[in-house]
């Protein structure tokens, strides 16, 4: 049967500057020697590559790769090409993915924190900005499921970003 | 009672965001900083819920962290987390079943498993025949397009997704089935007094 590609990605809260991608094709093909990820934000700037080239090399002898590429929240699109001897691309997947356990994670220890001083709720800044960046995080993760926006995604993840990263300000 | 698991606690969450905006309309209270004005407020709610998920999914939370915030969510819920007990378990609730009840039905989410698989690619539930489905697949953390499941006449989802096997490569699969547009059904409830003011 040929193959039908697929891909599984995953971002662990654990570990959220990895992105893990595993192969979740079906069927197979010989001429298939070799994978190549591309992973692409919303500016254009790709994650993957060395400066030369704009992909990382995934061994077909390996299930699943792990980039250690993430920084912060970011909206991707990630394409993964089968390719024969010859470089030649046999089969293609490509899909749009926010990739957001940064500021899930910061999320959770903001309500964790609620969770054991509630009085803090009723600091009107406080509260305020916490749901401005409930909304940014959610909007920046559903343009993507939703819409396959990265760009639009990616404004929203933004302010969430810039609100964790003067966190003293904000909450 | 038995305290809710994390799980639980999360849909209780989920169901409580409408049951309390729902019952915050019904008064004076919306505003233009309902989140600061009222801790039970749906928003509210519905950012305590997440925060749980994601730290119940991310796998970077502690079993006590994630056990002292689920504690922190069913405080946050109140009266209408014991609703939401009884509309996802069909128990609990306590003074919320009116006396002479035979009860509510109503079905909103059905978490699955690959073990509630009939077979490689069919869950069947008599429950949800005709309903309009909304079927999220937690591994790969989005939902599935309506050309990637089908529903039985008879009720429940068959995955049309290639290669899908709930007995083999996919034995791990979660699923959470939501009703898009739900109904419950619920039986008159009869007095257990009458009361005539002359």
């Amino acid at each position: 049967m040929a193959i039908s590609p697929a891909i599984l990605v995953e971002q662990s809260g654990l570990t959220p500057n990895i992105v893990t991608i595993t192969d979740d094709s079906t069927g197979s093909d010989s001429t298939i020697t070799k994978r190549w990820v591309f992973i692409q934000d919303a500016t254009g700037l790709y994650l993957t590559g060395d400066g030369t080239v704009n992909y990382t090399v995934w061994s077909i002898d390996d299930l699943s790769i792990s980039l250690d590429i993430l920084t912060q929240d970011v909206d991707v699109a990630i394409s993964v090409q089968w390719l024969d001897v010859d470089d030649g691309v046999v089969a293609e997947v490509e899909d749009t993915y926010p990739l957001c356990q940064f500021g899930k994670q910061f999320f959770y220890y903001l309500l964790q924190l609620q969770g054991l001083t509630p009085g803090v709720y009723q600091d009107l800044s406080y509260a305020t900005n916490l749901v401005l960046f409930y909304a940014n995080l959610v909007g920046g993760i559903n343009a993507v499921l939703w819409g396959n926006d990265i760009a639009a995604g990616q404004n929203c993840l933004n302010r969430e970003i810039q609100m964790q990263q003067n966190q003293s300000l904000y909450f | 009672m038995a305290l809710a698991t994390i799980p639980q606690a999360i849909t209780r969450g989920d169901i409580s965001v409408y049951l309390s905006g729902n019952d915050n309309a019904k008064g004076d209270l919306f505003g233009p900083r309902i989140a600061a004005k009222f801790v039970n407020s749906n928003v509210t709610i519905l950012m305590v819920t997440d925060a749980l998920r994601w730290g119940y999914e991310g796998g970077a939370q502690t079993a006590q962290s994630l056990r002292s915030l689920r504690n922190y969510l069913i405080w946050l819920i109140g009266k209408y987390g014991q609703q939401a007990e009884f509309i996802s378990q069909g128990a609990g609730g306590g003074s919320v079943i009116p006396s002479g009840s035979a009860g509510f039905n109503f079905l909103y989410l059905i978490p699955i498993t690959a073990a509630d698989f009939t077979d490689a690619t069919t869950y069947n539930d008599t429950r949800i025949p005709g309903k309009q489905l909304k079927v999220y697949w937690n591994n790969i953390n989005r939902f599935l397009l309506s050309s990637e499941f089908s529903q039985p006449v008879t009720g429940g989802i068959t995955i049309l997704i290639d290669g899908f096997d709930a007995q083999g490569a996919n034995s791990d699969a979660e699923f959470d089935i939501f009703i898009v547009n739900p109904t419950g059904s619920n039986q008159n409830p009869t007095p257990s007094n009458t009361r005539v003011i002359s």
